[in-house]
């Protein structure tokens, strides 16, 4: 009855909070908040921002020019080496110093000349020096961009669906200037360097670049558009006036018609895009996917840069109008930069504004003010690049930034002192504890009440983001002026905080899809613009029609009458769909023309296939417990009985077949592997004491020392994570109980199996005293160290509250990708491990006398199989093959990280072509290092019994407070019978078979 | 009530050939015969044969006798939990769910039109959303930022993030409350339609036969007049009860701790879906079905002999 009440209770709580939602006091924090920047040491360190360099420099611009070669350095790291009259960075960090002459003192515009070094694919990153400190925080780390253009045409399917080429990198020589990676400083960055001889000094944090020189040049003067328009006629520039030229963003379907075409990009997810939805987005087609127009989301963070070409048949004055789509930042507006040839040609071009509207646009008034975009194209080729930037957003942006990360740093503090949950009616004395705080945030409702008054427009009325200030604000003055109370505002004070950060990331996000540039006579009217509703009515029937006769769930392969037939099953999206078919065109076929394959687009199971005698012949990607469970019931092709199987195994790391082995034969490959690295937070970690004799953070080695780490940190109000995921569908069961939680992962690295015979597994070694022990150790970190055992993770740990956490590998990526602020202040390192020891229990010592450490794990992923079903297993075995190969695993991979961006990377079993992709090279060795350690655990008939098991234990010692041992016990009984039931009825299958 | 008229066709029936008629008749029937008989009545007969074989999808069927019923009743720990929580349901979730979908209807009915299609809108748009429960595992989350669980925790009334869904002390209960929420579905909407078609003159007949308040009327016309609709609204009820899975399944996980969530229908998708054990599966539909018709007939005994 207690129980009822208790959830009664919290219902009628609920349900004041459901009528009262508007009520100020304590509204509760969602997991799900989107949470943005913070860190423990803001960025700004020791040097100050360029703002305050350029006030402290008051001075004129240089009137001389300086070249370095970068051959010259006069100091250098063994990891950089001259090479090609030039400077070679490898993937290793390093240093260079060159000495450096100056005839004048005055500002210079910083460049660099350099060009891409093959392996590896992000961004070069360095840092700038000068005289040893660096001038200005943006000059820790700035970015030189790597190029990419497109390699060769667009690809089809059978049925004409387009889809983007391949990308690949361009290795020529580029001049880029010295910009603000966050994009807060919209200009190119000038350095004051007085006359005489000056140091400068190149940090490269592990991206190859080959560098050849350093640029000091006079900064160029830039006029207002009606200064330059003024000046344009004193040279005689005439007002062009033939006929419009049209850009089409995607690039150009065919040369011979239209020559202007895309040229190049810095980011190689930026490519051609399809819209089915308007038929002004040219070319427009009701039946098949065509590439029409080039951006989107994955053109939207500063810097990011698309290059055409316009050949102009005269010179003069163009007019430009643009077919767009911006929406994505909803009643707000998207800025890009317009240089010509290389050159803003008038002040204005810095920052074009795309406003937002729900559908297509064409429009050519982009200028502050409403202006018409004018150009000056010579005769002849041209280049235009639109490049994003923040605009007019910049500096707001920058003291957003700003403000988010003390009210982060902030929080933090304060949660150090009063944790999670704070008692209301205990004075916590915050002010006295943080003595600065009252000056802290007097300082911060401040400047946030400067920054309210700059959003609000005369009538006083204020935009979302002021709103969001305000809000805040209003917070602090309630935490300031009940300053014993303070601790009860604590979740007001971080959802207005979360939804600061969430709205950071979002004015930052820059997004814009361009169909079109159209460079017409300012005089005439414009021929191409967007369509009108007649033609959107008539394309809508088309399409509605379309429907009907199209089958977007296959796409059929391109052999001959006589090719064998293969079809293959995937449950992917259309996009990767899309993608595997174009390999397959585009590859496979190639080389194996006796072969054509079919790929359909399907949610049905295998199981339902093999039911309806309707099964594919080979399926690419279907849960760890699938081949098992298939072929004990005969379902599966034996791959071990092909001769080559052994060098097709050696493609993964040793024993990655493990689970997919039953009864002598091997029935999947491979096609995913994942497994758990951990993640930490350096400047956390330093600021409580957890590094090394150098001061550098060091990440636990061991169970007892993570620990000791957990206790540190949670005795300042955070807390450390480990990976556990709750049974709620069929198919988490069907992933292998590793990829659940990391007790299998603890037994293996005490030497103890899951099982209760290695060899020939009859159940489970649940009863056995260690597996017992072990699992008891793995509850006490639950119920003796009350680790969370659900949170989320990526929230919690780019606000710090979550420093040390367990997570999958692929979790790397989203970090990187996703939580931009946090860059450098957080690593990836091996997971604990437990000390060997020998029988006596003394530990075992390496040569060097350090403790042996066995931190292996248990893996889990996904495989690929051949079904016994299938007409044609050889050729379906030539495409596994294909398909696991390090090329086509590495070739899909980065055509998926095109369209999902980063986060979305592809975890393929393939060593070769995971490691391959762009890591970085420490994280790459650690990946490497970790992966070999990973030995997976068979599967056997009625292996998810095991989960279940070891989830149902697991939450009986939790919530019910019951012994562990016993628990192991009761549920590894059930498991067993279940297991054993199995094995027994397929037993006699076996035994028929073999007769 | 109403007074039986003897239909002219049927007085006229006799003196038309039989076969003559019943062939057309049949044959406009059949488009809706065809889809009931492939995905009703053969499903349900081939799931009875499938009960007495082996059958785990891939090979050959094996008559297995009542192995399978044999094992549902002696063998599997699994199968009383699943009664005991089905019946659970359906004797506490059940009546509840039937009785606050006729009060509410009847309730609402008493007001102006406007406000009558608002509310009965607002009753009405748990069982619209459909998957509308996933807020409820959002509300009930185990991280100590969850609705509840950081409400709790700030009044001060917990000290540690309560795990609703795997604690099976609050699993169940939540469920129960869930499907409450849920269950103003169909038959709500059925009962309001069936009061507005209660005879207004059988109201006036009443006052003037003496019946003094609200109660009275209800009990003593307004479910008279209603039963047909009511037994409808019962069945639908108790179907819903009775077929209680993805609710319990997303809410608290697959299987539940302790099996304290898990029904025969839950039961059923983990035997067939997970294990591949069709033969034992659709022997415990085959279970399922059985206690679906006893308890309709009950119902239909309980509701109907009053007359």
């Amino acid at each position: 009855m207690r129980r009822f009440g208790m959830v009664l209770c919290a219902l009628a709580l609920l349900c004041q909070m459901l009528v009262f939602p508007v009520a100020a006091e304590p509204v509760a924090d969602t997991a799900t908040d989107t949470v943005g920047t913070i860190a423990a040491d803001s960025a700004t360190s020791e040097s100050g921002n360029y703002e305050q360099y350029v006030q402290n420099n008051p001075g004129e611009s240089a009137s001389a020019v300086v070249e370095v070669n970068a051959a010259t350095a006069v100091q250098k790291d063994a990891t950089v080496t001259v090479k090609d009259n030039g400077l070679l960075f490898s993937n290793q960090t390093g240093k260079a110093t060159w000495n450096v002459e100056i005839p004048a003192t005055g500002w210079y515009a910083v460049a660099f000349t350099y060009s891409g070094v093959e392996g590896g694919s992000s961004d070069m990153e360095l840092g700038l020096e000068i005289d040893g400190k660096y001038p200005y925080s943006e000059a820790e780390r700035f970015v030189l961009p790597r190029i990419w253009v497109d390699d060769g045409d667009t690809r089809q399917d059978s049925n004409g669906n387009q889809f983007a080429p391949e990308q690949k990198e361009d290795y020529s020589i580029q001049k880029k200037p010295l910009r603000d990676v966050n994009g807060f400083v919209s200009d190119d960055l000038c350095v004051y360097l007085t006359a005489g001889s000056h140091t400068v000094t190149l940090n490269s944090f592990g991206e190859a670049i080959m560098l050849y020189s350093i640029h000091f040049d006079v900064p160029q003067v830039i006029l207002s558009l009606e200064d330059q328009l003024k000046k344009w006629e004193a040279e005689g520039v005439t007002y062009y006036d033939g006929d419009e030229l049209v850009v089409e963003g995607e690039g150009t379907a065919d040369p011979a018609i239209n020559p202007n075409d895309i040229v190049s990009k810095t980011d190689r997810s930026v490519i051609g895009q399809s819209d089915n939805s308007n038929p002004g987005v040219i070319p427009s087609n009701a039946y098949i996917r065509q590439l029409n127009f080039i951006g989107g989301a994955n053109w939207s963070m500063t810097d990011e840069a698309i290059t055409w070409k316009v050949v102009a048949p005269k010179a003069g004055i163009y007019k430009v109008g643009f077919h767009f789509r911006q929406n994505y930042l909803v009643n707000a507006t998207s800025y890009r930069s317009l240089k010509v040839n290389g050159v803003h040609q008038y002040k204005e071009q810095a920052a074009l504004a795309f406003y937002y509207k729900n559908n297509w646009q064409f429009n050519d008034k982009l200028l502050t003010g409403g202006e018409t975009v004018l150009v000056y194209l010579k005769e002849g080729e041209n280049t235009v690049t639109l490049t994003v930037t923040l605009g007019e957003m910049d500096a707001f942006s920058a003291k957003m930034e700003n403000i988010t990360l003390r009210l982060g740093d902030m929080y933090r503090e304060i949660i150090a002192i009063i944790g999670e949950t704070p008692d209301a009616n205990r004075r916590y004395e915050l002010f006295k504890r943080i003595p600065d705080l009252e000056e802290r945030m007097t300082q911060l409702h401040a400047e946030m009440e400067a920054m309210i008054e700059e959003r609000s427009d005369a009538k006083g009325n204020i935009d979302d983001i002021a709103a969001l200030l305000q809000k805040m604000n209003v917070v602090l003055e309630k935490m300031l002026k009940k300053q014993y109370q303070a601790q009860n505002y604590k979740s007001n004070y971080y959802d207005c905080y979360s939804s600061l950060s969430a709205q950071l990331q979002e004015m930052k996000n820059m997004a814009l899809d361009l169909d079109c540039m159209v460079f017409a006579a300012p005089e005439k009217e414009y021929v191409r613009t967007t369509s009108n509703f007649g033609k959107k009515f008539v394309f809508g029937v088309e399409r509605f029609i379309a429907s009907f006769m199209l089958d977007y769930n296959t796409a059929a392969g391109v052999g001959g009458e006589n090719a064998t037939p293969l079809t293959i099953w995937v449950n992917w999206s259309r996009d990767q769909t899309l993608v595997l078919n174009s390999l397959i065109n585009g590859h496979f076929s190639a080389e194996n023309p006796d072969v054509s394959v079919t790929v359909r687009m399907t949610n049905a199971s295998l199981l339902q296939g093999i039911m309806s005698n309707n099964a594919p012949d080979c399926s690419l990607s279907d849960s760890r417990t699938t081949p098992v469970n298939l072929a004990m019931r005969g379902a599966l092709v034996d791959l071990s009985k092909f001769e080559d199987y052994d060098e097709v195994s050696k493609w993964f790391v040793k024993g990655a077949d493990a689970p997919y082995r039953y009864n002598g034969g091997v029935y999947g490959l491979p096609s995913t592997q994942q497994f758990y690295m951990m993640f930490y937070r350096t400047d956390i970690f330093e600021q409580y004491g957890l590094v090394d004799e150098n001061g550098v953070a060091k990440p636990p080695k061991t169970w007892d020392e993570f620990i000791e780490y957990a206790s540190i940190l949670m005795l300042n109000n955070m807390e450390v994570g480990l990976p556990y995921t709750e049974l709620t569908d069929i198919g988490q069961v069907n992933g292998g109980v590793a990829s659940l939680n990391i007790f299998p992962t603890l037994l293996l690295q005490e030497g103890l199996s899951l099982y209760n015979d290695k060899d020939n597994p009859t159940g489970t070694s649940f009863a056995e005293v260690d597996t017992m022990r072990v699992f008891q150790e793995w509850t006490d970190y639950y119920t003796k160290y009350n680790l969370p055992k659900t949170y989320s993770f990526f929230n919690r740990f780019r606000i710090g509250l979550v420093p040390m956490a367990i997570q999958a590998y692929g979790q790397y990526s989203a970090l990187s990708a996703a939580a931009p602020e946090i860059k450098g202040r957080w690593e990836m390192a091996e997971i604990p491990g437990t000390p060997v020891v020998d029988e006596n229990g003394t530990p075992v010592l390496d040569a060097n006398g350090n403790q042996v450490i066995n931190n292996n794990q248990a893996g889990f992923g996904s495989a690929c199989m051949i079904l016994e079903q299938s007409e044609n297993p050889e050729a379906a075995w030539r495409l596994l093959k294909w398909w696991m190969r390090a090329d086509t695993q590495r070739r899909y991979a980065l055509d998926i990280e095109s369209i999902l961006g980063v986060a979305g990377r592809y975890s393929s079993a393939n060593v070769e072509a995971t490691t391959g992709l762009d890591w970085g090279k420490s994280a790459s060795d650690i990946l490497l290092s970790q992966w070999n350690k990973v030995e997976e655990i068979e599967e056997i008939p009625g292996g998810y019994y095991v989960s279940r098991a070891v989830d149902q234990a697991f939450w009986n010692v939790l919530t019910m407070s019951e012994n562990p041992k016993d628990m192991m016990k009761k549920w590894g009984e059930v498991a067993d019978v279940e297991i054993q039931t199995k094995i027994n009825q397929y037993k006699d299958d076996r035994k028929e078979d073999k007769e | 009530m109403s007074t039986k008229v003897k239909s002219p066709l049927r007085k006229s029936k006799v003196s038309f050939n039989q076969d003559a008629i019943n062939g057309p008749f049949i044959m406009l029937l059949m488009p809706f015969l065809i889809l009931f008989l492939t995905f009703t009545i053969i499903p349900i007969g081939y799931s009875v044969v499938m009960s007495f074989f082996d059958y785990d999808v891939v090979n050959t069927p094996t008559f297995s006798g009542l192995s399978n019923y044999m094992k549902m009743f002696i063998n599997d720990y699994e199968f009383p939990i699943a009664v005991g929580n089905t019946l659970k349901f359906a004797l506490v979730t059940g009546p509840i769910s039937f009785a606050l979908a006729f009060l509410l209807a009847w309730m609402i009915n008493e007001f102006g039109p406007k406000t009558r299609s608002l509310l009965s809108f607002l009753f009405y748009s748990p069982a619209l959303v459909g998957n509308g429960y996933f807020i409820w595992q959002i509300m009930f989350s185990g991280d100590s930022y969850g609705y509840v669980n950081s409400l709790l925790l700030s009044m001060g009334i917990i000290t540690d993030a309560i795990q609703w869904f795997r604690d099976p002390n609050y699993a169940f209960t939540i469920v129960m409350i869930v499907q409450l929420w849920m269950s103003m579905g169909i038959s709500f909407l059925a009962n309001i339609a069936g009061l507005n078609n209660v005879d207004e003159a059988m109201y006036e007949a009443g006052a003037i036969d003496g019946i003094r308040n609200r109660w009275a009327e209800l009990w003593y016309i307004t479910i008279p007049s209603m039963k047909s609709i009511l037994l409808f609204s019962a069945v639908m009820q108790v179907q819903a009860t009775f077929s209680i899975s993805s609710v319990a399944t997303t809410l608290t996980g697959f299987p539940s701790v302790n099996h304290s969530t898990e029904t025969i229908l839950t039961h059923i998708t983990d035997v067939g879906t997970i294990r591949f054990d069709m033969g034992y599966a659709s022997a415990l539909s085959v279970f399922l079905f059985a206690m679906m018709m006893i308890v309709r007939l009950g119902l239909g005994r309980l509701l109907i002999s009053k007359d």
